[in-house]
């Protein structure tokens, strides 16, 4: 998680001041690019993702809380956003064609998982994370590569601990027996 | 959750029972890093004498450890600079009117105002559109109106068609009312 802003930033930022959202953009951009590619798994959706959540943040400021850490309320803007774009029928569509073409350029050398390199090993990982939808994925992404607490999913998927639980052992199990079935 | 059963089946020494749930034991292997130390403990009796679920604790163990070599890829946009100016342009000009209109709207004690008003206008019609109202009584007088008071109306129209002959029925309402006057 990126360093917490000056609060009388965020009271500049929230009354409209541009060059005050320009420093919270600068230092949350990087940050919410990182999520929004590893679960839409492409740089210009990435990228429009984080677009439009300042947009949204810029336009509901004023209903900004300071209770509530920002980059928490950020980042549930951003979560949100993702889940909506996966239901997007054209969304589906370029995914599948993406996926298809990974695949494809993987999946032709069949090397045993443990001989593969470092960058291969990501790329597999990258293709097993997109055998996921959803929640789950979103909940994958979070947990293993964001590394973020089971509490702070759910504060920001608004969902029990239970149900973290139980996406993160459906998603566990899915990419192993994915990476088994394709490596093993 | 788990944890208040696991306790008590540690404190009876249950931890090494052979017959525990496999399937039960499964998912907590899947889930080894998010338990707790307790739980962890209660699993670990039972991987002690299952070697089925040693075997598939094994399996999951060294795929993540594979899987933990991979280069660590932070993913960063090309071009940090111009996706901040590309955002910065995306922002909408923003309207203070409309801003403080939103504002005032999103205001809890307004709206709760608001709610608490529109309850008492409802009471008061409901109060105020009750037949035996004084106020009712005065704007509409009894038997004049039909929806407001359907049975004043029928014993006014008994009367009048009671009332000495006329050549019209509107004669004879007016005698009626003049009687009434």
């Amino acid at each position: 998680m990126p360093k917490q802003l000056d609060p009388a930033l965020i009271n500049k930022a929230m009354a409209g001041d541009r060059q005050a959202f320009r420093h919270v953009v600068e230092t949350y951009q990087g940050f919410l690019y990182g999520v929004a590619y590893r679960y839409l798994a492409n740089e210009a959706d990435a990228e429009d993702a984080v677009q439009e959540t300042f947009v949204k943040l810029w336009k509901n400021f004023s209903k900004y809380r300071p209770e509530i850490k920002l980059s928490t309320w950020i980042y549930r803007i951003l979560v949100n956003h993702c889940l909506d774009q996966k239901k997007n029928a054209s969304y589906q569509r370029k995914l599948f064609q993406v996926s298809f073409e990974t695949s494809f350029q993987l999946g032709s050398v069949a090397t045993p998982l443990n001989e593969l390199t470092g960058k291969e090993l990501a790329v597999v990982h990258q293709l097993a994370i997109e055998q996921l939808i959803g929640k789950q994925k979103m909940i994958y992404v979070l947990r293993e590569m964001e590394d973020l607490a089971s509490t702070e999913i759910c504060q920001l998927m608004y969902i029990n601990e239970d149900q973290v639980k139980s996406n993160l052992y459906h998603a566990r199990k899915k990419i192993q027996e994915f990476i088994k079935k394709q490596y093993g | 959750m788990l944890e208040k059963k696991y306790k008590s089946l540690l404190k009876n020494n249950m931890a090494n029972d052979k017959n525990m749930n496999c399937q039960e034991c499964e998912k907590s292997i899947w889930m080894y890093s998010e338990l707790s130390l307790v739980e962890r403990s209660y699993i670990d009796g039972h991987l002690e004498s299952c070697s089925d679920c040693r075997k598939l604790k094994e399996e999951i163990k060294t795929v993540s450890q594979i899987l933990k070599q991979a280069t660590p890829i932070i993913p960063e946009p090309k071009n940090a600079a111009a996706l901040t100016n590309r955002i910065m342009e995306a922002l909408p000009v923003k309207n203070p009117w409309k801003n403080w209109v939103l504002d005032v709207w999103d205001n809890m004690w307004l709206q709760n105002s608001l709610r608490f008003a529109s309850m008492v206008l409802i009471v008061f019609f409901v109060w105020e559109s009750k037949p035996d109202s004084n106020q009712m009584k005065r704007l509409f007088p009894t038997g004049e109106t039909v929806i407001l008071n359907s049975v004043a109306f029928i014993r006014k129209y008994e009367e009048i068609r009671n009332a000495p002959k006329g050549v019209t029925f509107y004669q004879r309402y007016q005698k009626v009312k003049k009687t009434n006057i």
